[in-house]
Order: structure tokens, then C-alpha cells, then sequence
């Protein structure tokens, strides 16, 4: 269950854009310590699943990845699409992010179901069976005996991805990356993929990467939290801490502007953006010297890191 | 957007072919249709680049004319189709019910006829010739285009931005022509294409049966048909104007697919989505 | 200003069988000034509701009083000076504009259907509305597939006020939005509500978000509504057991 920590180096991810790269990912440096899970939190654009779907290189061909990524010795930016093929899945598993489109319309899932196992499962016939209908029963299901013949569109949302968690399962991998698991969903089903996810996380995968926009999510599910701002990683701490009490601008400003809190939003830009820190443009802390430099990471408290001068 | 460089050879191609064919009667040594008893399928030489034929008329000259009317006549005939399904496709997409249905109906009952079957069939009876032959070409292709219009169209209107117009208030007919044609018509213009490329060659087999265009017209396919029992003493006959045709409907068709290429990507769109 | 009397919407095949109820006589009234929230599961019936309202599609029972008017009895000719005092955003933004167009072709057209002023008026208005919606000039020439998720929804805001509409209907419209964006769009749009005295119709799913924007709540399961009243009331002091349940489940997840 444990499997080992993924070390992420000096990642940049940039992508060809009109006049020259978008850099999507510009210099991160991240430990995913295994045996908890790690919440990737920030905005579209903050570059969060760009930095999740690098682990597995499952970004498109016209992506520039520089960096090194460790997993058990290799690098996987390195790695040959064999190598990656056996990992993906055997060792590390995604959760794609929409349950209803990830599973073939046409097949009923018990076929889906099959397919998986033959491919990733040391487990054939009967014991196969039992071991899915067993995954299944334990995230939550009642009558998982009864799914086998329907198709995905006859089921919820909510089942659904309980079958696409119990398919990326099958290959009882090391390590778990869910991307946007509740992105469009409402709260009812909200809620239902929260129970799924602490379902697998306290029963079958320990390590887990959860990339996510949502902060509620983060904060029931995260042992660990790192916020993303514009490709930059801009402060990590313990879940907990984290939420009760944030420490770069950015992150309180995000904070503020949830619903539960009166919704008080970021101020648009108020000044140029500057060669230093990301948020300088936004940020209503900013000093001079936020302009024209770029912060380091600092390290107010124990186990928090922190991108701003406020800290330094 | 980025042009990549096959797509330009393509497009250099295909230009000389065009080119070539519109200049014809500047470029071309001799008239097509002169006639010189005294030079019967001699083979290639200073005079005659490529040879001459059964009836000593000067291959190359040919062979630049050969192109006119084939192009013309697969650009026109694919036009035609084009507005005819264009017009059933969105207005059958669009308004759906009762009217989709009839329409869809008819659309299938050409979809189920067998193209080469029908366009000989209709040649036939009409007789060979200009006409019949767009007819025919018409007839054969307009389907693809009205399903493809309707798809589309369809798709488009399940879009909130079409509801959004109607909602302002905005009539069927301005959304057909502001929002709907301009989001479809990049899907067309591939269609077209790639169908442009083999109505040049449904030209081409039409005359090679005699059912196209007529002897003596200089034309690729006629030219062919012409040759056929001359294959073994002259090939350059039938090699000539087959190759002609071969390397522009293939360059047609690749442009349709290069055409697909660039319509399909907002190349410049977010990525963390 | 707006009464709703009895709207029902059923759908059935072709063939008849039996019709599947998407919206049960639903009954409610809106003063002027004031915002209705929807709230209920996805496949309640709270978009069918709204989207009938402004007759985007048609309904099989049932009347919409608009200032007095019976909306359901005029032709789609005799509802088209109705149009512009009503107006609706989408959830989706980057849907709800022609990709095919420049964003200050979309702003236009509006103003052209209705043809209102000459150009230069019309330019005039949409920098007036565009100011009000925080938008810059800057994007007029874009292509909507260049603009934000949160440009894109500011883009249709402006567009909906154009036409200076009575009521705005806000169809989840903030919740594809980052948590910042929404923050940003929904202090927005209270700030713009109450200087054009707009009323308005909400549907989400957040209900902080509804408790935050709403003055009164209706609550829907099933094509019926379950529960209204004041939206504090509502959510505090649910009376029925569906309503009790969507709450619960929202605020308490274990």
C-alpha cells in the first residue's frame, strides 16, 4: 500500500502559443510524500493539471516538458512509452476528470470491467469478479452484482465514478492521481465523490494527488496542500493549517472569495505586472520590491512553505 | 496560423496544373485538335515532347487542354451541389420535426443509390454531354453535403449562443445566415474539396465511357478512352493524361485533409481546462 | 411584474406512450425589484422553468403574466418587443457566443435585431454597458475561444443588459467559474442590480451563493415545487423533508 514518494524537479511545462511558449509550469519543485493525500488546489490556468498529467506524460505532444520527476529511481519525464505504459495504471492510476465520458457508451460495464482486469489484474475469472464486486461493495455501492449489464448512461454520476475509481483500481497501483473529481458537479453528487475518494483513500491507496479547484474537497480530503498561481507554486502546508490559516495573499484572497465566506472577490489588476512575484499586479500587499523581484520560498513555520517577501 | 510546408508543394502543384490548364491555348505548341496524317503515333521528340497520336495530333498540347474542362465541370458541378445540400441540410437541421424528416427521407433514398450506378444511369438515358453529366455529378454528391450541413447545424443550434439570439429576439432566417452558416461552413469548404477531387475523376471515368465529354474534345479521360487499344505501341497515350488525373485529384483530396487539419484547431485556446 | 400560473412541460416520443412530467404546474410570483432563487438536483425542472418564462421553448399548459400580458398567447411576431425586457445568461459562457464571431460583432447584434440608434449610438451603448460589466474595449476584437471563462461570462452579462431588460435570468450562470471568478461575477452583478433596479431569477446549486444573491427561494424536485419563501427561512428553517435533506447534504458531508 505504501510505494514511494514522487519528487518532482525543477518541472517547466510550456506550450507553443502565437508568438513564442505559454509557459504553463515555470519552475516547480514539489515532494508528493506517499501514504497522503496531496491537494494541487488553484484556478484554471494556474497550471495545476498540466503538473498532474506530467507525472504520467499524458500531455499532448506539443507540450515542452523540462525537469525531472522521480519515482522509484526513474525519472519519468524521461521515461520510454513502454516503461510508462506498465506505471500508468499498475502503479499510478488516474481518475480522469468527467466519470460519464471517461467509460465507452456503447459497452456495458461489466464488459469494461473485464477488459481492465485482463489488462492491469493478476486475477482472472471468478476471482477477478469477486475482487471488482468486492472494490465496488467497499466505495459505497449496494447491488454491484446488478451494474455488470447496464451502460453508463443509465447510471449517475456518482456511480459511474465509483466504477471508472474501481477500473483505475483494478491494477492495485501504488499511487492515485484524481483530476477535478467534482468539476460541474451539484452537491449532491459532490458529496458522493468525496465519500468515494475517503473511501479508497483510508481502505486501498494511502498516496494520492488530488487536483482540484475545489476548496471544500481540499480540506475534508488533504493531508497536504499546495496552491498554484499562474504556474507557480505559491505556498504548501498540512491541510489544516493551511485553511485555518493561509499565508500568501493570494491564497487568503482565494479564501475570502468563497461563497460560505460572502464571496469577496480578488481585486482585478491594479497595477502592471511587474518581472517579480506573479500576484505583484493583484496583490493588495505588494511592496516595490515585489515589482521587480522574484520571491523565494520561505519558511515562517514548521512544515509551510511560502512564495512572498512578507515571509522572507 | 501556420501553413506547413506540404501543404504548400500542394497548393505549388496544384497551382501548376491550374495554371497550365487556364494557359493552355498560350502554352500549347500546337492546336489540340490538328490534325497531321504524316506523324501517327510517333513517340516523344524534340518536336513533340510527347509523341503524337493515332491521328498525329501533338500529345502535350492535348494533355495541357485535357485539364479545362474536367476542372470547370468538377468545380461547378460540386458548387451546385454544395448550395443544394447546403440549403436542405441547414434548413432541415435547423427547423427539425416534420420538415427534417421529409427531408432526411429524401436525402436517404440518394444516399442508398449506388453513385457510379446512378451517374451512368442517368448519363445513359439523358445521353452524353455537358448537362447530363453536372446533373448526373449533382444528383451523385449533393447528399453528403446536406447531411453533413445538417449535423452540423444541428449541433450548432444545441449551442446556448443560438438560444441566446432567439432570445434577444432575433428571426430564423438572421440566424441561419449570421450564426449558423458562418460556424458550418468551415466543414463544408473541406467537404467541398475533397469532393472537387473526385469529381474530376467521376468526369474522367464518365468519359472514358463515352458518357462524359465527346470525342474529339481534348480531354483526359476521352484522351484515355481514345488510347486504350494503343497501350501497348504508344503508352505514353494513356500514361499522360492518367497521370494528370491521378496527381490532381490526389492533390486535391490531400488539401481537403490539410484543409481539416487547420479548421479543427483554436490552436491557440487555453490548456488548463 | 412577473406571475406564473400553472406551468406544466411534458415531453413523450413521437408515438405517444406515456409523457414524462418535467415541469407540474408550478405556480409563483415576482415583484419588481426583487430575486427568485431556484434550487433543486440537476434534472428538476429549474432551467425548463426559466427557459419557458422567456418562451424559449414553448409550454403545454399554464400562463406567464408578464406585467399583466399573457406571454403563452402572443405569436412569436407579437413577442418580439417582450424580448427585450427579458433576458437570460447561461452556465456555460464560452457556448453562449458565436465562436464564428468577434466579440463586438456578438454585442451588436442585439441592438441590430432591435435596431436600435445608428452605429455610433450602439457603440456608445455597449461602452456604457461594457464599463458597467468591467469589461475592456480590449476584447471587443477578440474571438470568444481567446477570452476567459470569466471575460466570456462578463462578455453575455453585457450583452443581456444591452437592451436595458426588466428581468435577468442567471441560469447557473457562475458555477463553470473558478471560485475567484464567481466571487468577482457575483459582487458584480449585485452592484449592477441594484443600479438598474433589475429583478431577477437565480438558478444554482450553491446555496451560499443563492443564500448570498436571493431574496425568496423556491426549492423544486421533480418538475414541483417543494418549498418557497424567504431564502434565510427557507435554509434555516426547511419545512420539507427533500428541502431538509438538499441542505443537509450541503453543508454536512459526512
Amino acid at each position: 500500500m505504501g510505494g514511494e514518494d514522487i519528487q518532482i524537479r525543477h518541472l517547466t511545462v510550456k506550450f507553443p502559443a502565437r508568438e513564442g511558449w505559454s509557459v504553463a509550469v515555470d519552475d516547480i519543485s514539489l515532494d508528493l510524500p506517499s501514504g497522503q493525500i496531496t491537494g494541487l488546489v488553484g484556478e484554471s490556468g494556474s497550471g495545476k493539471s498540466v503538473l498532474g498529467m506530467s507525472i504520467l506524460q499524458l500531455l499532448g505532444a506539443s507540450a515542452k516538458v523540462e525537469g525531472e520527476c522521480w519515482y522509484e529511481g526513474k525519472n519519468l519525464y524521461r521515461a520510454k512509452e513502454k516503461e510508462l505504459e506498465k506505471i500508468r495504471g499498475g502503479q499510478i492510476a488516474l481518475i480522469p476528470q468527467n466519470p460519464n465520458q471517461s467509460l465507452n457508451p456503447t459497452m456495458r460495464l461489466g464488459r469494461q470491467l473485464r477488459e481492465v482486469l485482463r489488462l492491469h489484474g493478476n486475477r482472472t475469472g471468478e476471482q477477478g469478479r469477486q475482487y471488482v464486486l468486492d472494490l465496488l461493495r467497499e466505495l459505497g455501492m449496494d447491488r454491484p452484482e446488478q451494474i455488470g449489464r447496464s451502460y453508463s448512461f443509465e447510471m449517475s454520476g456518482g456511480m459511474n465514478q465509483r466504477v471508472v475509481s474501481a477500473m483505475g483500481l483494478c491494477g492495485e497501483p501504488q499511487w492515485m492521481i484524481a483530476d477535478e473529481p467534482t468539476k460541474g458537479l451539484d452537491a449532491v453528487l459532490r458529496r458522493q465523490v468525496y465519500h468515494v475518494l475517503k473511501e479508497i483513500s483510508e481502505n486501498r491507496i494511502r498516496s494520492m494527488l488530488l487536483i482540484t479547484h475545489d476548496l471544500q474537497l481540499a480540506w475534508k480530503l488533504c493531508g497536504r496542500i499546495c496552491v498554484l498561481y499562474s504556474g507557480v507554486l505559491v505556498e504548501q502546508g498540512g491541510g489544516s493549517e493551511l485553511f485555518r490559516n493561509p499565508l500568501h495573499p493570494y491564497t487568503r484572497g482565494l479564501f475570502e472569495s468563497l461563497p460560505a465566506k460572502g464571496m469577496h472577490p480578488i481585486p482585478a489588476p491594479v497595477r502592471e505586472k511587474g518581472e517579480g512575484c506573479m500576484f505583484y499586479n493583484r496583490c493588495p500587499l505588494a511592496k516595490e520590491r515585489c515589482g521587480r523581484e522574484r520571491p523565494g520560498e520561505y519558511q515562517p513555520e514548521q512544515g509551510r512553505i511560502v512564495r512572498c517577501f512578507l515571509y522572507a | 496560423m501556420r501553413v506547413r510546408r506540404s501543404t504548400w508543394i500542394l497548393i505549388g502543384i496544384l497551382a501548376i496544373l491550374v495554371g497550365v490548364s487556364m494557359l493552355a491555348p498560350v502554352l500549347a505548341p500546337y492546336e489540340p485538335n490538328a490534325i497531321d496524317m504524316s506523324r501517327i503515333q510517333e513517340g516523344p521528340s524534340a518536336a513533340h515532347w510527347l509523341g503524337t497520336d493515332n491521328l498525329g495530333r501533338d500529345v502535350l498540347s492535348r494533355v495541357m487542354y485535357g485539364g479545362r474542362q474536367s476542372m470547370l465541370l468538377a468545380v461547378i458541378a460540386t458548387s451546385c451541389s454544395l448550395l443544394l445540400g447546403m440549403t436542405v441540410g441547414v434548413v432541415a437541421g435547423y427547423f427539425g420535426g416534420f420538415i427534417d424528416t421529409c427531408l432526411t427521407i429524401v436525402s436517404n433514398i440518394f444516399q442508398g443509390l449506388p453513385g457510379t450506378t446512378l451517374m451512368i444511369a442517368i448519363a445513359g438515358i439523358m445521353g452524353g454531354g455537358i448537362d447530363s453529366l453536372l446533373l448526373s455529378l449533382v444528383l451523385t454528391s449533393w447528399v453528403s453535403f446536406s447531411r453533413l450541413a445538417r449535423g452540423e447545424t444541428m449541433a450548432v443550434c444545441g449551442e446556448n449562443f443560438i438560444e441566446g439570439e432567439r432570445s434577444v429576439g432575433a428571426g430564423s432566417f438572421r440566424i441561419i445566415v449570421r450564426n449558423v452558416l458562418p460556424n458550418i461552413i468551415g466543414n463544408l469548404a473541406v467537404v467541398f474539396t475533397t469532393r472537387v477531387g473526385r469529381a474530376v475523376l467521376s468526369v474522367a471515368s464518365l468519359s472514358f465511357l463515352g458518357l462524359g465529354l465527346q470525342p474529339p474534345t481534348p480531354d483526359w479521360g476521352v484522351m484515355i478512352s481514345d488510347a486504350r487499344g494503343m497501350f501497348r505501341s504508344s503508352p505514353l497515350l494513356v500514361i499522360a493524361p492518367g497521370a494528370c488525373i491521378f496527381v490532381l485529384s490526389m492533390c486535391v483530396n490531400l488539401l481537403g485533409d490539410a484543409l481539416r487539419d487547420y479548421m479543427d484547431v483554436r490552436s491557440d485556446a487555453g490548456f488548463d481546462k | 411584474m412577473l406571475e406564473v400560473r400553472e406551468l406544466t412541460k411534458t415531453y413523450g416520443s413521437l408515438f405517444g406512450g406515456k409523457r414524462f412530467t418535467a415541469v407540474d404546474h408550478v405556480s409563483f410570483s415576482l415583484a419588481r425589484g426583487k430575486t427568485l432563487g431556484f434550487a433543486g438536483k440537476s434534472g428538476c425542472g429549474k432551467s425548463t422553468v426559466a427557459r419557458m418564462v422567456l418562451r424559449l421553448i414553448p409550454s403545454d399548459g399554464g400562463e406567464v403574466l408578464f406585467h399583466g400580458t399573457d406571454l403563452n398567447r402572443l405569436s412569436q411576431r407579437q413577442l418580439i418587443p417582450w424580448r427585450k425586457r427579458m433576458q437570460i445568461v447561461f452556465q456555460n459562457p464560452e457556448g453562449s457566443l458565436d465562436p464564428s464571431r468577434k466579440v463586438l460583432d456578438s454585442l451588436m447584434s442585439p441592438l441590430a435585431v432591435h435596431r436600435w440608434g445608428n452605429r455610433g449610438e450602439r457603440l456608445e451603448r455597449i461602452e456604457q454597458m461594457a464599463s458597467l460589466t468591467y469589461l475592456s474595449t480590449e476584447l471587443f476584437s477578440r474571438y470568444p475561444h481567446q477570452l476567459s471563462g470569466g471575460e466570456a461570462q462578463r462578455v453575455v452579462l453585457c450583452r443581456a443588459l444591452l437592451l436595458e431588460p426588466e428581468l435577468l435570468v442567471l441560469d447557473e450562470a457562475t458555477s463553470m467559474l473558478d471560485m475567484s471568478v464567481q466571487a468577482q461575477t457575483m459582487s458584480m452583478l449585485r452592484e449592477i442590480r441594484q443600479k438598474l433596479g433589475l429583478t431577477c431569477i437565480f438558478i444554482g446549486h450553491d446555496l451560499d451563493v443563492l443564500r448570498w444573491f436571493c431574496d425568496d427561494l423556491i426549492v423544486m424536485h421533480q418538475g414541483r415545487i417543494i418549498e418557497q419563501g424567504p431564502v434565510e427561512e427557507v435554509l434555516t428553517h426547511p419545512k420539507a423533508e427533500r428541502t431538509r435533506a438538499m441542505v443537509e447534504s450541503f453543508y454536512n458531508w459526512e
